[in-house]
């Protein structure tokens, strides 16, 4: 506060000289948010009397509020400052009150005087409020205008307007630009830079040796055709989408969203506009009739996490997956860190919180969870073509049945009235109890013995079943029954499973050997007609089970009827009944019971409610009654129920021909009666909802269309709006990131107020513009930049440059940085010739150090989580962007080379140094394996000397041939290696046995000796700094 | 190892040439700030820490951090509840809990006394649990705190908030925030080292992930099956001899690279080559607990070769030996609900006594090597548990569910007051009653024992500067002596 203060009267005293004189008090004074009495306002009142804060019920960042008043009447005459209680306040004149401000000093008698001249001229306020003031002057929220590229004294270097900007200001700080990289340096840099991948030696030798002007361009032109093309611009896009292949947080199991990661992959090799891309990844559902690519696209925002920890709530975490996107959403398109703004209202840029809840009304209707419970629902099944026709063939027949049940279900009457006859002259089914009784005791011995036969299931022992023995006499068995009986304290567990996996079987004392299994036809229950879990009973999955819901007040009983021709109950004298139930301390009280009658429709289980409607006379029963038996019937017809087995079958095979083809996450839009209001969140917190909100655009942006739906699409046409200040320099500036090391703008997620000034404001615009006339073509802009002479420049540096521009931001010379993970890996298996160039798919599994999921993750093996399961053969030797990305567990080849996690968006990976990276370039199985197969390769292609292996190594690894010295050290080397394997030729055998590279070799050099040498050389070249580096 | 440093021809060390190198073109780089400069290209391989910090003259160096992780139930180890007992089988007052959410129990769940028996220890006359008695023996020696509090009640969010002053993962954490901001006092070994032991719910790397901060501050796992630092043993066939033989050759090679294009990421490169191969000499000798005589083995109940809790312990005091800063064990197994997870009756003794022992000796053994002054031990998880009860009344089967209201954790070393019991819960150990310790408190007071502000110690990123404590956290005054 005191800072402040100071900074204020210093303000004060310096414009207390230029105060106009007193005018007319109606004469409207223009008034922004600099005038020095509102800024005093602002620092001193406003904390306590603006926003939520209104003490004494008074408010004053309102003109009209301040007129107003609080409980002591109006803060503010417009021309009358002693009449002003506001006035009359600061000067302590006021004898009702304490002098304010009651924080901090009392104002001084400059910003008393400031204040009453405000007050006399009007109190005029400024016409915007001072969050959305701080977007005046600020360069970015400026519609871009094209500039004039700047005249140049060396117009031989240019080669197009980039290289004006660029020389203009190197001259402008008295430097000139570096020469011209050398033609294997560039077709190196330039192969890099659209494909991720190193130029082959005949490449570099056909460009080398190409004499036409045009070479260089038509080289650019055959890398945009290259499918490699689109898989690393591809993987940039990745980190913004925060594409990863689990669902994050705890459990972080696997999800299917690789056809989003194909998607991308294939829309950069289309060279899509930027503005389809745009449409369909944010938007695809709501396109008209949108192709199921165009679904698949959506899944840039399903790539937000799912939680399945137990017990979480799933609101919370559907909501965290909105405010991720609209955070996304703003740092991809708008390079604005809306984040800020969810809690409170952004500290230093013109967003309120207000507005960010209006923008998150955008995200906030669509269909998807919080959990991943259902399998991540909404999503898109894409089969291939031979899937499709199978699965179509197979509809056809469900049709067909369907149309058969039907026509069944309209002529039920004549079966219905047979069985109502029969079942009104059954004879009663007789039960006999069993007592439990203790296996291992004498001769039987009965436990827990109760009257009335019931007890209590028992505890769940370590194979997560429940034992039961019973005693049963020898004799004809047809049903068996267990009755709950009603149990009140549970009546507030309605999530309870009581019965899972039921297995029985008739058992003689301690003679395994001799235990027969009993065979369950059919299981019954009274809970029907709703009881649509009672499969679950028997379907041997142990995450579906069956419960009694809030039933838990009245009897309730299962039956299961056995198998027929069974007389298995002449066995023994047990009957073990196992049953899977979760370990939840919950022990209800059953009896279990068996009949000789066979639940037929002579001696049919009916549940309570139709046995009431059954004695109930026909001509008395209400329509509800027909309909509930009908309804009942259709559920034990022996005709139906053929069927219907019939169509249950269809529909499983469907369901696995479904389950077969690949499938990937999308959005889906509510339908219009399930919208959801948004509501700003109070401090963040979904739990204490605010104002509610509509949809709507920053109000410091271009005018979001008034007459078009307020939903995702429209809001995706208007980020595309030419009117836009900031998509077009956003996205410019990240490719020009990429390509150059660093962005124009350095804080390329950050455009706002506290943005890094661009180093070329007006070459940013110019090529914002010339992307938005280009018609949003990436591949245009990127052609611009890479045939530019700045790019064309050599990297080295010299004393002058590191002194005058040590981070290269002037572009003094031509990029040299670290290349990214992927990349580093990738490279080692391009040059050792082992890279498998497959587009898409599936993620692949490549070497991962042993037991790391199994020391950190979740470890219930039905997970299916627990290990890594590592890919041989050519899937080893994916690129890099292919391999399974596990959030909570990155994979560490990539993460020491400073690959995200992709929870969140990244804009910008960090580029670290470390010895971690080199102990994995040295040592990880990947890299070691590449210099084994680049070893082999180097002694098949390279010929027969040493000198004629290295140079081929340089051309491989380097792109360029060795010099004299460094030809030196490596012949040094290898002749030194040569001789340890020979003296050691057991190390050498050691170094290949059982090594996963010999399945992709074509051909193994037989002397392992000379091999192991050659590997070493390899490592040693995979390891180079220039190796590593795009340069 | 000399020969490394003395074959390339850039002059040495290389680490300091380095530095001479950033300072002779300081002024250069104030043209775009310094954390734009450690965002970017030029990253030291050596570690320094940032210059001002620490802000005070610290009062500890290091910190071994014994994480149980799962939320250890303060009711039957460090929070001795009478009241609680005698109200057995109740309902907690509806005032108390009504409306709030749980993981898994309803807010009228029935109350559940403490299942052991406490006993009131040493001079300070605190009460410890029977569970824990080693701990419990040297009472005097601790401080307790009775006022833990956190906000989230799942696991994950829980254990990453507490880690890192943030529930949504991707924020730094303490140790990388403090590898950050100090540096490392050694120069072949990482300055946070993380170490885990137990089963049950998993753990999350970006509970010691560096965030937004450059990886070189990341947590490194120390393993110990398989390789104990990731990729620090040679594949086979790779001797020591021949492996210091391709490491010359590539500083050789990288040197005469540098020549040709002076880039100063070429020198760094070549430094951390060097460390490289420093760390795969001197990883595998810390690792190897076998040279510790018996009557360490005895006192801490190690077994060599062995994955314990108690190897762990050994381990941390190793590694602080060698200057390592932040030490964080993770020992897993402490969701105590009654369900699959285990009961508090059967399960949770279990895991007393797979830590009582060790905790103790650690600390003894400290204090014997005079490393306890400069040592800050803690003891605790990421949320308490409930006072009402989970499962059924059968002993295997009883358990309670997640708790952030209130909790025990204890801390002994250097700076902290000794036989002192901080904070305090109501009689239901259900809500604190006095000197609330919330986690960005825990984290304010751990970086003040170390000299850092936690209030300055930021960094920059997506706009604004942030901190570990985010825009929270008090010193807990009180416990400092």
């Amino acid at each position: 506060m005191k800072k402040v203060r100071l900074a204020v009267t210093l303000f004060t005293i310096a414009l207390l000289s230029s105060i106009p004189p007193i005018g007319n008090a109606e004469e409207k004074q223009p008034v922004d948010n600099t005038n020095p009495a509102f800024q005093i306002l602002e620092s001193r009142c406003f904390p306590c009397h603006a926003g939520s804060n209104q003490l004494g019920e008074l408010l004053l960042d309102k003109r009209q509020a301040a007129l107003t008043g609080g409980e002591q009447g109006a803060a503010i005459v417009p021309g009358e400052p002693d009449e002003s209680l506001l006035i009359q306040m600061v000067e302590g004149k006021n004898p009702q009150a304490l002098r304010m401000p009651m924080d901090g000093e009392y104002l001084t008698d400059e910003e008393i005087a400031l204040l009453k001249q405000w007050v006399q001229d009007g109190a005029h306020y400024p016409e915007i409020d001072s969050i959305h003031a701080r977007a005046n002057g600020h360069w970015a929220y400026q519609k871009p205008v094209k500039p004039e590229p700047p005249d140049v004294a060396d117009e031989n270097w240019v080669c197009n307007p980039i290289d004006q900007f660029i020389l203009a200001k190197l001259n402008e700080h008295q430097m000139s630009p570096q020469e011209k990289a050398s033609p294997e340096q560039l077709v190196r840099r330039v192969s890099l830079d659209l494909t991720g991948l190193l130029p082959t030696p005949e490449q570099v030798e056909a460009f080398v040796n190409d004499p036409d002007d045009e070479a260089y361009a038509d080289f650019i032109n055959h890398l945009f055709n290259s499918p490699q093309y689109g898989e690393h611009m591809g993987r940039y896009w990745l980190d913004l989408a925060r594409y990863a292949d689990t669902n994050g947080y705890q459990v972080d199991k696997t999800r299917r969203i690789s056809l989003y990661r194909e998607w991308v992959i294939n829309a950069f090799n289309q060279n899509m506009t930027f503005d389809q891309f745009t449409l369909e990844q944010l938007a695809g559902d709501l396109l008209p009739k949108p192709t199921k690519q165009q679904l698949v696209a959506t899944g840039f925002h399903r790539n937000t996490q799912t939680n399945e920890e137990g017990g979480v709530k799933d609101e919370e975490y559907r909501r965290r997956a909105i405010v991720n996107r609209v955070d996304t959403t703003a740092t991809v398109w708008l390079g604005t860190t809306m984040a800020c703004a969810e809690c409170h209202d952004h500290k230093y840029d013109p967003i309120t919180q207000e507005e960010y809840y209006q923008f998150y009304a955008f995200f906030n209707q669509t269909e998807d969870m919080g959990n991943s419970f259902q399998r991540n629902t909404p999503y898109v099944t894409v089969p291939t073509e031979l899937e499709q026709k199978a699965i179509d063939s197979v509809d056809a027949l469900i049709e067909q049945t369907k149309t058969n049940i039907k026509s069944v279900k309209q002529n039920i009457a004549p079966q219905l009235n047979e069985w109502e006859e029969k079942w009104l002259n059954q004879q009663p089914t007789s039960w006999i109890a069993l007592d439990p009784v203790n296996p291992d005791g004498a001769g039987g011995e009965k436990t827990e013995f109760r009257r009335d036969q019931t007890f209590e299931l028992p505890e769940v022992d370590e194979d997560g079943n429940m034992l039961v023995y019973l005693e049963s006499p020898k004799m004809h068995v047809e049903a068996i029954r267990i009755e709950f009986l009603p149990n009140k304290p549970f009546s507030n567990r309605d999530d309870l499973i009581l019965l899972n996996d039921v297995e029985m079987i008739t058992a003689v004392r301690k003679s395994e050997s001799e235990d027969i299994p009993i065979n369950i036809d059919r299981v019954h229950t009274t809970l029907e007609p709703d009881d649509k879990a009672k499969s679950h009973i028997t379907d041997g999955k142990p995450e579906t089970g069956w419960g009694l819901g809030n039933r838990w007040d009245e009897p309730h009983s299962v039956i299961f009827e056995l198998k027929t021709g069974q007389d298995s109950f002449n066995n023994g004298p047990l009957v073990l009944l196992k049953i899977n139930r979760p370990d939840d301390g919950v022990r209800p009280t059953v009896r279990v019971s068996i009949t000789e009658f066979k639940p037929d429709d002579r001696h049919p289980i009916v549940p309570n409610d139709i046995v009431s409607i059954l004695n109930t006379p026909k001509k008395t029963r209400s329509k509800e009654q027909n309909l509930r038996l009908n309804e009942y019937y259709f559920s034990i017809s022996p005709t139906l129920l053929a069927i219907e087995v019939l169509h249950e079958s269809l529909e499983k095979r469907k369901k696995e021909l479904e389950a077969n083809a690949r499938s990937s996450m999308v959005m889906s839009e509510l339908p219009n009666n399930k919208m959801r209001d948004s509501h700003i969140h109070i401090r963040g917190n979904y739990l204490t909802p605010g104002e509610q909100v509509t949809a709507a655009a920053p109000v410091v942006l271009h005018d979001f269309p008034i007459d078009a739906p307020k939903n995702r699409l429209t809001f995706a046409k208007w980020l595309m709006d030419e009117n836009n200040p900031l998509t077009a320099r956003v996205v410019v500036n990240r490719l020009w990131q990429q390509v150059f090391g660093r962005g124009i703008v350095d804080t390329s997620n950050d455009f706002g107020t506290r943005a890094s000034p661009p180093s070329h404001p007006e070459l940013l615009d110019w090529l914002a513009i010339e992307f938005i006339e280009s018609g949003w073509d990436v591949q245009y802009i990127l052609k611009l930049m890479l045939t530019s002479a700045a790019y064309q420049q050599s990297a080295r540096l010299t004393k002058e440059k590191i002194e005058k521009d040590p981070g290269n931001r002037l572009l003094s010379r031509g990029p040299r940085f670290r290349m990214d993970a992927e990349l580093i890996r990738d490279n080692a298996l391009e040059a050792a010739g082992i890279l498998h160039k497959k587009i898409g798919g599936e993620s692949v599994f490549p070497p991962h150090p042993l037991g790391i999921w199994k020391e950190i993750g979740f470890l219930r093996p039905y997970f299916g989580m627990s290990r890594w399961p590592e890919s041989f053969g050519p899937d080893r030797y994916r690129r890099g962007m292919y391999t399974f990305w596990r959030r909570t567990i990155p994979y560490p080849t990539f993460a020491t080379f400073d690959a995200p996690s992709r929870e969140t968006c990244t804009v910008q990976r960090p580029r670290t140094n470390t010895p971690l990276q080199a102990l994995l370039t040295l040592n990880d199985p990947a890299f070691f394996e590449a210099a084994q197969a680049l070893a082999a390769r180097l002694i098949d292609e390279g010929g027969e000397t040493p000198e004629e292996r290295i140079h081929l190594g340089y051309q491989l690894c380097l792109s360029r041939i060795p010099k004299q010295k460094e030809m030196q050290r490596l012949l040094s080397l290898t002749v030194q290696q040569l001789e340890h394997y020979s003296n050691f030729p057991e190390e050498a055998k050691r170094l290949f046995e059982a090594s996963p590279v010999l399945e992709v070799l074509d051909a193994a050099p037989d002397n392992k000796v000379e091999w192991a040498a050659w590997t070493v050389a390899a490592n040693v070249l995979l390891n180079l700094d220039e190796f590593i580096t795009k340069g | 190892m000399n020969q490394i440093q003395n074959q390339h021809t850039i002059g040495q060390p290389v680490s300091k040439n380095r530095r001479t190198f950033l300072k002779q073109f300081g002024a250069g780089f104030g043209m775009f700030g310094l954390s734009s400069l450690l965002n970017n290209a030029v990253m030291s391989a050596d570690n320094k820490g940032l210059s001002g910090v620490p802000h005070f003259p610290p009062k500890i160096k290091n910190v071994i951090y014994l994480f149980m992780s799962g939320g250890p139930s303060h009711l039957e180890l460090l929070d001795y509840k009478p009241t609680l007992k005698k109200f057995s089988g109740d309902q907690l007052p509806d005032e108390i809990s009504k409306g709030q959410l749980f993981a898994f129990i309803n807010e009228d769940a029935k109350l559940l006394g403490t299942q052991f028996d406490f006993k009131q220890r040493g001079q300070s006359g605190m009460q410890i649990s029977e569970l824990l008695p080693n701990i419990a023996s040297m009472s005097d020696e601790i401080t307790m705190i009775h006022s833990m509090y956190t906000e989230a009640f799942n696991h994950d969010p829980a254990r990453v908030f507490i880690n890192t002053g943030s529930q949504i993962p991707g924020r730094p954490s303490m140790g990388s925030w403090l590898s950050y901001g100090l540096g490392s006092e050694n120069d072949d070994l990482p300055a946070f080292v993380v170490l885990l032991s137990g089963k049950g719910q998993p753990l999350t790397v970006n509970s010691w992930s560096s965030g937004f901060l450059p990886t070189m501050h990341q947590g490194v796992q120390f393993r110990t099956q398989g390789d104990p630092v990731l990729y620090v043993t040679n594949p086979k066939g790779i001797s020591d001899s021949v492996r210091k033989q391709s490491i010359d050759a590539v500083n050789d090679l990288n040197a005469m690279h540098y020549q040709d294009v002076l880039d100063p990421e070429i020198e760094t490169r070549i430094a951390a080559y060097e460390m490289a191969y420093k760390m795969q000499m001197s990883v595998p000798e810390l690792m190897d607990i076998s040279s510790e005589p018996e009557s360490v083995h005895q006192a801490y109940g190690t077994e060599p070769g062995k994955s314990s809790f108690a190897n762990n312990c050994l381990l941390a005091r190793r590694l602080v030996e060698r200057g390592v800063r932040f030490v964080q064990l993770y020992h897993r197994g402490w969701d105590h609900h009654g369900t699959a997870d285990g009961s508090i009756v059967y399960d949770l003794p279990q895991r007393a006594k797979e830590v009582d022992q060790s905790s103790f000796a650690l600390v003894q053994d400290l204090k014997q090597r005079g490393l306890l002054d400069e040592t800050l031990v803690i003891w605790g998880g990421e949320f308490g548990r409930t006072p009402m009860m989970q499962g059924s009344g059968d002993p295997k089967t009883l358990g309670r569910d997640h708790h952030p209201r209130s909790y025990s954790i204890w801390m002994a070393g250097g700076g902290i007051k000794k036989g002192f019991v901080y904070g305090k819960s109501d009689d239901f150990g259900y809500n604190v009653v006095e000197d609330p310790f919330h986690v960005h408190d825990l984290q304010a007071t751990i970086l003040h024992l170390l000299g850092v502000d936690h209030t300055k110690l930021t960094f920059k990123h997506q706009g604004r500067e942030f901190r570990l404590t985010d825009v929270h956290g008090n010193v807990a005054n009180k416990i400092l002596i």
